[in-house]
């Protein structure tokens, strides 16, 4: 497309130093802050409406159809360019960062305005920025000389009309993107939720009972876990009496499918708190340097070994503290919302230690899947973090013997093993699902571009212009 | 069980033989549509009626019954080739029919044990026209074809109407039929509240106030059946024997038969071709959704593809791609000063900049656009369809707008329908119904309020509306309880189902752009 090119200052008045609408000191105008501009939607809200004496200097001045620039750093990058719209009496002030632009005759504002939003318009503005360090600005001589294409006015509406049809389409497909994001969140907690209430699988008892074969009930799997917990603590050569552990008061818990049973951590799980930073030792004992997990590593359902620190610790305090993969690793606290939360520990590390904010509960025997007890803990268990938590101003924390009180709902070892398979599948989907729709947000960023290069290339309008059209265009500028 | 219970079963059962032969309900439409038509013209030639038959000699039902194994296979065949030749209704039934019966037994059985044993002329109209009915529901169920599109869903077609309130003596035109259901829910509904009709307004209801328009052939032939099994429309045999006397009375062979034509209450044509002359009284449609045009146009290079067209039409207010946008501009025009209208258009037609804007500027200038329903999704078998019904009158040309306000009711946030677990039904819309106030719109009260945010009915002025950026109608003002309730969360698979809705529309929108996007650069080149 060949349209003619001409410098801005030719078409337009950059900088006009008044409205040319009649207005008096009493009138009410619309005043716009740098916020009240949107970036590179061409918009702008209804900012606050001000008296033109209190406004009329010290500001930028503009009126409807009037283009505002935003000519500072970061937000000509961001792209704060728009037509002035709807302004009270027709005329607004604001920031005195807007270069504000005064299309003639020869030009449309909104024409104008989507030109200046394109990535190249805008990256060549950037790079001859001018000023001090934080104060860059772009300068008007660049406004001023900037080329821009001229078509006939015709060209122009239908230009602007193509453009306004594809991007509207786009806001609303990016719309419904982050309708997309937020849901997959809620099917990541509504499916876990499921999984660990007995909503998700086929419950053990009613598939045995369909069969017609017995099943194990949670209870036996129980029975299992404190024998074995009885004889660990036996040959731990311990003293005193055995205590048991105490079933939590399930009358007070959810109710919970057949072949469930109520237990609590400490019955199921050795818990064990971390090594505390700077801790004093005796000068004799011999140290070396091991890596630990910080509170920062343990996310919520998941590790984050990015970054993970060193700490000294003797050989007994390694060999006590050393992670095992299968132990579930819980956070004592930290903010709200960081409290109790983990995940379970597969051995990514050699050696690796925690520090004391960080515990760790190690099932005694196979009959619990530490997914599960993990999941349990991270949704469901949330509730009871809270309530039993001690609550300062903006930090929480938990005690051992509060975390090992956990009450934890088990179910039969088979319906574990099919909630664990399904619940990593289906968040495994989520997760793919996620990555895409953060794929497709960026490429719609990049087609919008797309579709202002094609505008202004020429290529998004077809040719032909239906007289009936140019009529009802008319009518609709005025 | 009842003589109605007892043909559905029957109809059903011959159904299910033949599906397990491979033919779809689609298949099975077809076949039982021509055989029908065949049978009922023979049972007109009888007496008492003793009417001349409008079929060619040699092509009639007892030609069909007379046959047996690949005899059958091969007359019937012939016959379906013959009578698409013809014109009128047995044209538009036979046209491109073809036989899906692959085993001549099974054919034998459909003509002489399921056809021909009933009476179908003198069979109950709603017997008959509800036994087609379901099938054609049934067929639209079947994703594996494309029918669900050409299906409005009945609840909603019966509350539109209800809202819309046709009386005998007007005329009522859908320009995308489908397989008739807006015309012949208008029909049931003006027999219903008028049982003392005149005999002229009966003939007149039953000649002339109805005409439908469809742009597939198949889809043609089964809005006619629909129609004629429903008691619409001029029967053949009524045809021919206008034909007849055109003749008698000296007009050419093909005059007569464009005459013909033209007394049908449907017809296969693309409405947006050219607007006509006719005038209507009311509109109810729902054009099909989706960008594509079901054309298909060989191009130069001698290669089909379906086109994306853009009508040149002088009463356009703009001209557009966008399919929707063009059954808007196309339903104004179709109607009378005073005439009224409903529309089920998706959420595009309401926010679309551009052409989209203009168009809705000048809609709120020009009519009285009073009502917009939102609807949910889940409803349609166009899956993820998020879509509306505006509710509109023509005006005279003034210079004042003619909108003054908007009443919105939303049933689309948090509501959640499912086609198979959670039908919507006539009772989800009762609320609408009642509050429209078909009888007098003027005594509308809002049930929305600041006091009330979750309440669905309220109404917006002109002067808001055409503030709002791109003159947008998407109004919405209820929460979205599923992007907000941390505490309630709903099961997965509601959670899921909206996911693929708003995927779906993420994918329609950004398939848009690239469409305009690829016209444009293959015109360059």
């Amino acid at each position: 497309m060949n349209w003619p090119r001409r410098a801005l200052c030719d078409v337009a008045s950059v900088g006009p130093p008044q409205p040319n609408v009649p207005i008096g000191d009493h009138s009410e105008v619309t005043f716009l802050p740098m916020a009240a501009v949107e970036e590179l939607n061409n918009r702008h809200s209804d900012g606050e409406t001000r008296k033109w004496a209190d406004v009329r200097s010290g500001f930028s001045r503009f009126q409807n159809g009037d283009v505002l620039f935003s000519k500072i750093t970061p937000c000509m990058e961001n792209g704060k360019i728009t037509v002035a719209r709807r302004l009270k009496n027709g005329v607004g002030a604001g920031s005195t960062e807007f270069l504000v632009i005064r299309p003639g005759p020869d030009l449309l504002a909104e024409f104008l305005a989507h030109y200046l939003l394109q990535e190249d318009v805008r990256r060549a503005a950037k790079s001859v920025m001018a000023g001090a360090v934080g104060q860059q600005r772009v300068p008007r001589s660049f406004v001023e000389q900037l080329k821009i294409p001229t078509p006939p006015i015709a060209s122009q509406h239908r230009v602007v009309a193509a453009l306004e049809t594809q991007i509207s389409r786009l806001e609303a497909a990016q719309a419904a993107t982050l309708r997309i994001s937020v849901n997959i969140s809620r099917a990541r907690a509504s499916v876990l939720k499921a999984g660990v209430e007995g909503h998700l699988v086929p419950l053990e008892a009613d598939v045995a009972r369909k069969q017609r074969r017995p099943y194990e009930h949670a209870n036996v799997l129980l029975e299992r876990i404190q024998r074995q917990r009885r004889l660990r603590w036996a040959d731990a050569g311990a003293n005193g009496q055995y205590k048991e552990a105490a079933p939590p008061n399930a009358a007070a818990l959810p109710p919970i499918p057949d072949g469930w049973v109520w237990t609590t951590l400490e019955a199921i799980a050795a818990i064990q708190g971390g090594l505390a930073k700077g801790k004093k030792r005796a000068g004799k004992d011999l140290v070396r340097s091991v890596p630990y997990l910080r509170v920062a590593n343990v996310q919520r359902g998941s590790l984050d070994l990015a970054e993970v620190k060193h700490i000294e610790a003797t050989a007994s305090e390694i060999a006590q503290l050393r992670l095992m993969p299968g132990d579930i690793l819980f956070n004592e606290g930290g903010d709200r919302d960081k409290l109790g939360r983990g995940w379970v520990w597969e051995g990514q590390i050699p050696e690796c230690i925690h520090q004391n904010h960080v515990f760790r509960a190690r099932i005694f025997t196979g009959d619990v899947l530490p997914k599960f007890l993990s999941w349990y803990a991270n949704t469901n268990g949330q509730r009871y973090f809270f309530d039993e938590g001690k609550h300062t101003t903006n930090l929480a924390s938990i005690s051992k013997a509060k975390l090992s009180a956990l009450p934890v709902p088990l179910p039969p070892l088979e319906e574990q093993r099919r909630i664990v398979a399904e619940l990593e599948d289906r968040l495994s989907v989520l997760a793919k699902c996620e990555e895409t729709v953060s794929r497709v947000s960026m490429r719609s960023a990049g087609l919008r571009q797309a579709v202002l290069k094609a505008a202004f290339n020429g290529t998004l309008v077809p040719d032909s212009i239906p007289t009936s059209e140019h009529k009802h265009m008319q009518g609709a500028a005025s | 069980m009842s003589e109605a219970e007892r043909l559905v079963q029957k109809l059903w059962s011959y159904c299910h033989v033949l599906k397990d032969d491979g033919l779809s309900y689609g298949d099975y439409l077809e076949q039982l549509s021509c055989l029908l038509f065949l049978k009922m013209a023979h049972e007109q030639t009888l007496p008492p009626l003793s009417r001349p038959s409008p079929v060619p000699d040699g092509y009639d039902w007892p030609s069909l019954l007379s046959k047996d194994g690949d005899d059958l296979e091969r007359h019937y065949r012939a016959v379906l080739t013959q009578l698409g030749k013809q014109h009128g209704l047995m044209g538009v039934v036979f046209r491109k029919a073809q036989n899906h019966v692959q085993d001549p037994a099974k054919l034998r059985r459909l003509v002489a044990d399921l056809i021909d044993r009933e009476n179908w002329v003198l069979m109950d109209a709603d017997l008959k026209g509800d036994a087609y009915e379901g099938l054609l529901e049934r067929n639209a169920q079947d994703t594996k074809s494309a029918a669900g599109q050409y299906f409005t869903p009945r609840p909603l077609i019966d509350a539109i109407v209800e809202c819309m309130q046709p009386t005998p003596g007007g005329t009522i035109i859908d320009p995308a039929c489908g397989t008739g259901g807006f015309l012949l829910s208008a029909h049931t509904y003006m027999t219903r509240k008028h049982p003392n009709m005149s005999r002229e307004e009966r003939e007149h209801l039953r000649l002339h106030g109805l005409r439908g328009v469809e742009i597939t052939q198949p889809v043609t032939r089964l809005c006619a059946m629909n129609m004629l099994l429903h008691g619409v429309g001029p029967s053949a045999v009524e045809l021919e024997q206008q034909r007849r006397a055109l003749l008698k009375s000296g007009k050419k062979a093909d005059d007569a038969d464009a005459a013909i034509d033209r007394m049908l209450p449907v017809r296969r044509d693309d409405a947006l071709r050219e607007l006509g002359a006719e005038r209507f009284d009311m509109v109810l449609t729902n054009p099909p959704f989706g960008r594509k045009s079901s054309i298909q146009v060989v191009t130069e290079e001698g290669e089909t593809e379906r086109e994306s067209i853009t009508y040149e039409r002088e009463d356009f207010w703009a001209s557009t791609s966008n399919k929707q946008l063009n059954f808007v501009q196309h339903v104004k025009s179709l109607l009378k000063i005073g005439g009224r209208a409903a529309v089920v258009v998706p959420d595009n037609v309401l926010f679309e900049g551009g052409a989209g804007e203009t168009i809705r500027r000048a809609l709120l200038r020009e009519c009285d656009v009073h009502t917009l329903l939102r609807l949910p999704t889940g409803i349609f078998y166009a899956q993820g369809v998020k879509a509306n019904v505006l509710f509109l009158e023509r005006k005279p040309a003034s210079k004042d707008p003619w909108t003054k306000k908007l009443w919105v009711y939303d049933l689309r946030t948090n509501q959640h329908f499912t086609l198979k677990t959670q039908r919507m039904e006539r009772k989800n819309l009762d609320e609408f119904v009642r509050l429209y106030r078909a009888d007098n719109r003027t005594k509308r009260k809002a049930t929305w309020s600041e006091e009330t945010p979750d309440e669905r009915w309220r109404a917006y002025e002109y002067a808001e509306l055409i503030e709002r950026d791109k003159c947008s109608l998407d109004l919405f003002w209820l929460r979205d309880n599923s992007l907000m309730d941390a505490d309630n969360l709903p099961p997965p698979e509601v959670i899921a189902a909206e996911i693929v809705d708003d995927l779906k529309t993420a994918l329609e929108q950004i398939e848009g752009v690239l469409g305009d996007l690829s016209r444009g650069a293959d015109q360059v080149e």
